[in-house]
């Protein structure tokens, strides 16, 4: 069992690094373990973790089809634990955003470039901006260090005449005069679209360096982790999850969601469930829910709704690492060496001990 | 408690220790505590002792070159989405086994598992990105039975590029140092020199046709690049010299560039890679022949430059390079799903999937090409076994392979298959030799420990690492007896048992051992201002870099 260190303040550079992945709230550690500080729920009510992990696995001992969702807000190691969870119990794992595209399942490059590659780029090409570069921390470090800026429609019609035009003619503007040139897709663009664009930076190669990099969602958080480790330790690429009921990794269907196909009779929410997480599957919620994150879970209050709830309090620096949106990974903390292991990825492993089927 | 393994009576081949004659002599093997000892120690008793009477004993085997872990990787697992589905590997509760998926790029825990079941212990990762190398090292740490280490994309580095421009070697070099240190690197890997800088400067510079072009309007040129990292890997001290893959891969004619390449290092130490697709000839029609005839010839006269052989096997497989203008041409030769990615201005990595034929006429002199190297050439412990996996094809090959090499008949009915105007030109069919099971352990474990600068890896001799493979005594089927070890040991832990995965352990990660540069440091503090991301978050803490095996040059 670890003992947790009073964490320094994180360095600004640390801040204005992780400013680029998600939003974090600087929280002292307090010198306590992890065990001190969960607190955990059933039916609404304050429960020991021992009771809590009880209900747990009740709850999956009954379940046929158990799926841990969300998944972004987790770090590298707290994923780990969870992919070990989802595999020990024959469950299911549904990273939020829910992307029930067949396109997106075949189409796992979704940037062709890191952010440093876009910085160096002579003309960025923005596609579909309308104002989201102001409240987007990345876009907006695209924009401070870009040298000239073209903007051009987010729809199909657009690229579609893009493609025309330059395949015919590499040299037309606003590509032509270029060496390096960046197209910056928003946040949530559609797959047709992107594809067209990734078609059209492939065909110009040849007579200009064309990247293509997408804005992640505000509150994508680590999700180009999620997809990382994911395919790495299952060999599935997650866009529509990943399903471990046959004993082996296999990918979801591509033309719906778990959640849309209803096939989910037990909800695990990993991770602080967002808002936005709690809207991205139509229909009404399976049997039952659980949460499993850090408070608070909605606007400071717990998660009283669901069947069960262990949460911690939200942890920062930790000695743990995200992805950035381009594949960069970050440690969360300035020196992991003294910083205080993740609380959740603990705890995870943990009830993965706990609940493991044999 | 000390752990105590005893080998008993096997027929054992280890080219390090031991004189041809006195290799496949049988005799008993010890390790205590994951370590290979000569003797018994005074009043120790085996914990576990394993009959190798009816068996051949060599060092767990070590892939010289190959792609298990990295972003680049991952993107190709991610890309095959159907190859996947069709190999899956479900979790083993007996035996404690994750569960994966994938035949050419498969998931992590799935790597460590079948490379083990192989009867190989060690693997070096040949393509990593300086921003990449944390993820390598995630990755790696979720591949069980493996130590592996990884190399270093260097050579088109744009500040590299630019130090050498200002004739800044001294810079270059302790910036490339720094860089190596940081990573946790095992070596410099240096792709096409200077050719996907110039393609990243300006796409309609695609190829650098000679060793003296200009990269990107400087003075540099792959020469110049060449000769630089060869100075890094001597001045450090690195345990292995530059791991080259030469400009033109997969042209016509390309041999030219491959000899210059030689001639460029002026006797300096350096190895060659997947050189297989780097020995071609051109004929008065512009196509593709062999090139091996001056290869051999060179390689044989060469005493410093080692190679791997990058070998094709008929199949599917996935390119998967650093050589970006490379993997456009194929994109475009192909029009297969592929995808470019670009690293913060130091390097890029594309991958697509190809599937080489033996009704085509350039893959079935391909395949021939790469087994004219390994026969044609003298010296097994500077010619290496690796399929550039997943490039050539699987790591899962190596056996059809081994025996190709070790059974002329199994070579001239592959021969008889291939396309007509190989069949009929190929010298593959003058060539007689057949590999002993002591060139095997040469080009599969004793000469990659070597060439690498492992010294605790390839042998079986005191100190080494208690990494062993057991093979049923059957080289009359080679295939058989190579597919399927009897037993695995890794640090002397027994993970293959029976034939059978029956445990994983944990891998260590192998990295040079390099002193920190304070010229280096400052030098890449200063060039990193106009990062992505701050300096602090590039590479690996102190205390990640303590957990790595140091190896020492």
């Amino acid at each position: 069992m670890n003992t947790f260190v009073n964490a320094t303040h994180p360095s600004d550079a640390l801040m204005r690094d992780l400013s680029l992945v998600g939003d974090y709230v600087p929280c002292r550690a307090t010198g306590a373990t992890w065990r001190e500080r969960v607190s955990a729920r059933v039916g609404g009510k304050s429960v020991e973790l021992e009771r809590a992990v009880e209900k747990l696995k009740d709850l999956l001992k009954h379940s046929r089809a158990p799926a841990m969702v969300g998944l972004h807000m987790l770090s590298i190691e707290a994923l780990r634990e969870t992919v070990r969870w989802a595999e020990s119990v024959s469950g299911r794992l549904q990273p939020w955003p829910v992307i029930a595209s067949p396109l997106a399942q075949r189409r796992p490059v979704t940037m062709t470039a890191t952010l440093g590659e876009v910085f160096a780029s002579d003309l960025v090409i923005w596609v579909g901006r309308e104002g989201y570069e102001e409240d987007h921390p990345v876009a907006r470090a695209i924009a401070e260090k870009q040298l000239l800026a073209a903007f051009v429609g987010c729809d199909a019609q657009t690229v579609l005449g893009c493609r025309a035009t330059f395949e015919n003619d590499p040299t037309a503007e606003p590509v032509g005069r270029h060496r390096r040139v960046a197209v910056v897709l928003p946040p949530g663009c559609e797959e047709t679209v992107a594809s067209q664009w990734h078609a059209l930076a492939a065909r110009l190669q040849q007579f200009v360096r064309v990247c293509v990099f997408q804005i992640p969602g505000i509150n994508a958080m680590n999700a180009r982790g999620v997809a990382e480790v994911l395919t790495w330790q299952t060999g599935v690429y997650p866009a529509t999850g990943i399903d471990f009921s046959g004993g082996a990794p296999r990918a979801c269907s591509d033309a719906q969601t778990l959640l849309d196909l209803h096939a989910i009779d037990l909800l695990i929410e990993v991770g602080k469930p967002t808002e936005q997480g709690h809207r991205s599957w139509a229909g009404p919620l399976p049997g039952a829910r659980v949460t499993i994150g850090h408070t608070p879970a909605h606007d400071g209050k717990d998660d009283l709704d669901a069947a069960l709830s262990i949460t911690l309090p939200g942890l920062f620096p930790v000695a743990a690492r995200m992805m950035r949106c381009d594949g960069v990974v970050l440690w969360l903390c300035d020196d992991p060496a003294t910083a205080p292991p993740d609380p959740l990825a603990e705890l995870l492993r943990y009830l993965c001990d706990q609940t493991a089927t044999t | 408690m000390t752990d105590v393994l005893h080998i008993k009576n096997g027929r054992v081949f280890d080219p390090a220790n031991t004189p041809p004659e006195a290799d496949g002599v049988r005799r008993d093997v010890y390790a205590v505590d994951g370590k290979i000892v000569g003797k018994l120690p005074e009043g120790a008793r085996p914990t576990r002792t394993l009959d190798a009477t009816a068996c051949v004993v060599m060092p767990g085997g070590v892939d010289v070159h190959c792609h298990i872990a990295s972003s680049t990787v991952n993107r190709a697992r991610a890309m095959q989405g159907e190859e996947h589905a069709s190999h899956i590997h479900p979790r083993k509760l007996e035996h404690n086994l994750r569960s994966g998926s994938g035949m050419l790029t498969p998931s992590t825990f799935v790597t460590g598992y079948r490379y083990a079941a192989l009867g190989y212990t060690t693997a070096l990762e040949a393509a990593v990105s300086p921003s990449g190398a944390r993820q390598t090292h995630l990755e790696l740490d979720d591949t069980p039975n493996l130590d592996a280490g990884f190399l270093l994309l260097c050579a088109n580095h744009q500040h590299v590029i630019e130090r050498l421009d200002k004739g800044d070697q001294e810079g270059a070099v302790a910036f490339i140092s720094h860089m190596l240190r940081k990573t946790g690197a095992l070596g410099v890997k240096v792709v096409n020199p200077g050719g996907v800088a110039s393609w990243r400067r300006d796409a309609t510079h695609h190829t650098l046709q000679t060793l003296d072009d200009q990269v990107a309007s400087s003075s540099v040129t792959p020469r110049k690049l060449l000769q630089l990292m060869a100075r890094v890997c001597e001045s450090l001290n690195l345990p292995h010299p530059p791991h080259v893959h030469c400009n033109r891969l997969g042209l016509p004619g390309n041999v030219a560039t491959t000899l210059e390449t030689i001639k460029a290092l002026e006797g300096r130490r350096m190895h060659l890679t997947h050189i297989q697709f780097h020995a071609y000839g051109q004929n008065n029609k512009g196509d593709f022949t062999s090139g091996t005839a001056q290869l051999c010839d060179t390689l044989n006269a060469q005493h410093h430059v080692s190679c791997d052989v990058g070998q094709v096997v008929f199949g599917d497989a996935f390119t998967l390079t650093g050589d970006t203008p490379l993997e456009h041409l194929l994109w475009k030769l192909t029009g297969r799903r592929y995808a470019n990615v670009e690293s913060e201005l130091e390097a890029g990595c594309g991958v697509m999937p190809i599937t080489y034929t033996d009704k085509s006429f350039l893959h079935s002199l391909q395949w021939s090409v790469g087994m004219e190297l390994m026969l044609g050439c003298h010296d097994p412990w500077r010619v290496l076994l690796s399929t550039d996996h997943p490039n050539g094809g699987s790591f899962l090959a190596y056996p059809t392979i081994i025996a190709q090499l070790m059974n002329k008949t199994l070579r001239d009915e592959q021969l008889a298959k291939a396309h007509t105007r190989v069949q009929k030109h190929s010298a593959l069919k003058d060539h007689t030799r057949e590999f002993t099971l002591r060139d095997v352990a040469i080009v599969t474990r004793a000469g990659p420990a070597r060439v690498l600068g492992l010294r605790h890896k390839g042998h079986l001799g005191p100190g080494a690492d208690a990494d062993i493979t057991i093979y049923h005594d059957n080289p009359s089927d080679p295939l058989a007896m190579f597919s399927t070890p009897r037993y695995v040991i890794k640090a002397g832990q027994v993970l293959v048992d029976d034939g059978e995965l029956r445990h994983a352990v944990k891998g260590q990660r192998l990295a040079a051992t390099i002193t920190p540069d304070e010229k280096g440091e400052a030098l890449f503090t200063e060039y990193f201002r106009g990062g992505s991301y701050d300096v602090s978050q590039f590479g690996l803490h102190e205390h990640e870099l303590k957990s790595c095996v140091s190896v020492k040059g």
